[in-house]
């Protein structure tokens, strides 16, 4: 559910007060969503700009390695709620059977001796 | 909904002094990765365990760390953090003491307070932020300096072999000890959130990147990105560790949870129960 492209991300935040231009978040993005941009802003930085949002999962990697505090991926509640909903109708009934596919998989191929 | 210009980070909104931010780091510090691990140990552990913490910090760029958090923080002397630390712990108790400390402030200048502090097994936890070097006062050897590397004051290759905490630790008698490096994010925040947790004297050592000292000297590596790709490959775990010859261990990073022992006795503990033991009938 998580890792659909683009799905529920509204917007990648890069502060202008505290962005220090390290770059890690274009280390850390394993999608390729930022990109330097052009232009120096006021504080002498050339900030990263999310430019390829439809591309972000939300993983939030860019998040956690951000050492300024500097980046914050906004999501859409009304579209993680709904999708909640999706999971909770479609893909919650089918948890037990699965796992029962697992347990009987794991203890091996019972069928074949009788 | 957020503009950029008044734009502030829900974690430091809610534990940070955004009011002094931009902090004094250099771009790409991992201390700011290190401060973003508390921070995230202490949302899954809750409010409460949030508002009985103190935070105790020695000198250096590490001492910086607590500074920003809206806790009681105290910067003391140099090397004298835990010792700080323990006086803080024996006079209340049911605080969390969490220490923050450098390489060199905990192994160079105290490191007679380190092995005591666990020694005793008091109830603290140690964050040891390695850089490999003294990084605030520029860029001399500290007793974590890999063998051969050259710094400011070792500028022909540092003959000393560096310290292996853990294994001084280890023998020390510490009962919780963990190694990461700021690659090993989660696995970093979880270490800490069980040793906020845990009783008796538990060290973390997280080994973070310094491009403006450690990058553009010892390794030769001035982009942070290029350093935590370092880490990844330098790290290895633990358990294939155990597997492979010192040799091949040279100039590698051990990461792993080392030790998590419950079977020594708490210092703090001990004392009360001293003062009781005394205060009864005249100490006999």
């Amino acid at each position: 559910m998580y890792m659909k492209p683009g799905v529920g991300v509204k917007d990648i935040i890069v502060s202008d007060k505290l962005c220090k231009g390290c770059y890690l978040c274009i280390w850390a993005c394993p999608w390729d969503v930022f990109e330097i941009s052009k232009e120096r802003n006021w504080r002498g930085v050339k900030k990263p700009v999310a430019v390829r949002l439809d591309q972000c999962r939300r993983c939030r990697l860019c998040e956690f390695y951000c050492p300024d505090f500097a980046i914050q991926v906004i999501i859409d509640e009304e579209e993680e709620k709904m999708l909640k909903e999706v999971e909770e109708k479609y893909e919650k009934p089918w948890l037990p059977r699965v796992e029962e596919r697992d347990r009987i998989v794991k203890e091996g191929v019972w069928w074949l001796e009788d | 909904m957020f503009s950029e210009r008044d734009f502030e980070h829900y974690l430091a909104k809610k534990y940070m002094r955004t009011e002094i931010m931009p902090h004094a780091f250099c771009p790409g510090c991992g201390l700011g990765i290190i401060e973003r691990m508390i921070l995230m140990a202490f949302e899954e552990l809750g409010e409460e365990e949030w508002k009985r913490t103190a935070f105790v910090s020695g000198i250096g760029c590490s001492g910086w760390v607590p500074l920003y958090f809206r806790r009681d923080a105290a910067h003391t002397l140099h090397g004298r953090a835990l010792a700080f630390a323990t006086a803080l712990k024996l006079s209340k108790p049911d605080l969390n003491v969490i220490v923050v400390m450098g390489d060199g402030d905990s192994m160079g200048i105290g490191g007679n307070h380190l092995i005591h502090a666990a020694r005793r097994n008091v109830d603290l936890t140690a964050i040891i932020a390695t850089n490999m070097l003294y990084s605030l006062t520029g860029g001399q050897m500290s007793p974590t300096t890999p063998q051969g590397a050259r710094t400011n004051t070792t500028p022909y290759g540092n003959i000393e072999p560096n310290f292996d905490l853990m294994k001084l630790l280890e023998a020390a008698g510490a009962t919780y000890l963990a190694r990461w490096t700021t690659y090993h994010f989660v696995q970093a925040k979880n270490s800490i959130k069980k040793a906020i947790k845990h009783k008796g004297f538990a060290a973390i050592e997280i080994v973070f990147q310094c491009p403006t000292y450690a990058g553009r000297y010892i390794l030769g590596k001035p982009d942070p990105r290029d350093m935590m790709d370092w880490f990844k490959e330098v790290s290895v775990p633990l358990g294939k560790a155990k597997t492979m010859s010192p040799e091949e261990l040279q100039g590698k990073i051990v990461v792993g949870e080392f030790l998590h022992r419950t079977d020594r006795p708490e210092y703090t503990e001990q004392v009360y129960k001293i003062i009781e033991k005394a205060q009864k009938k005249g100490g006999r």
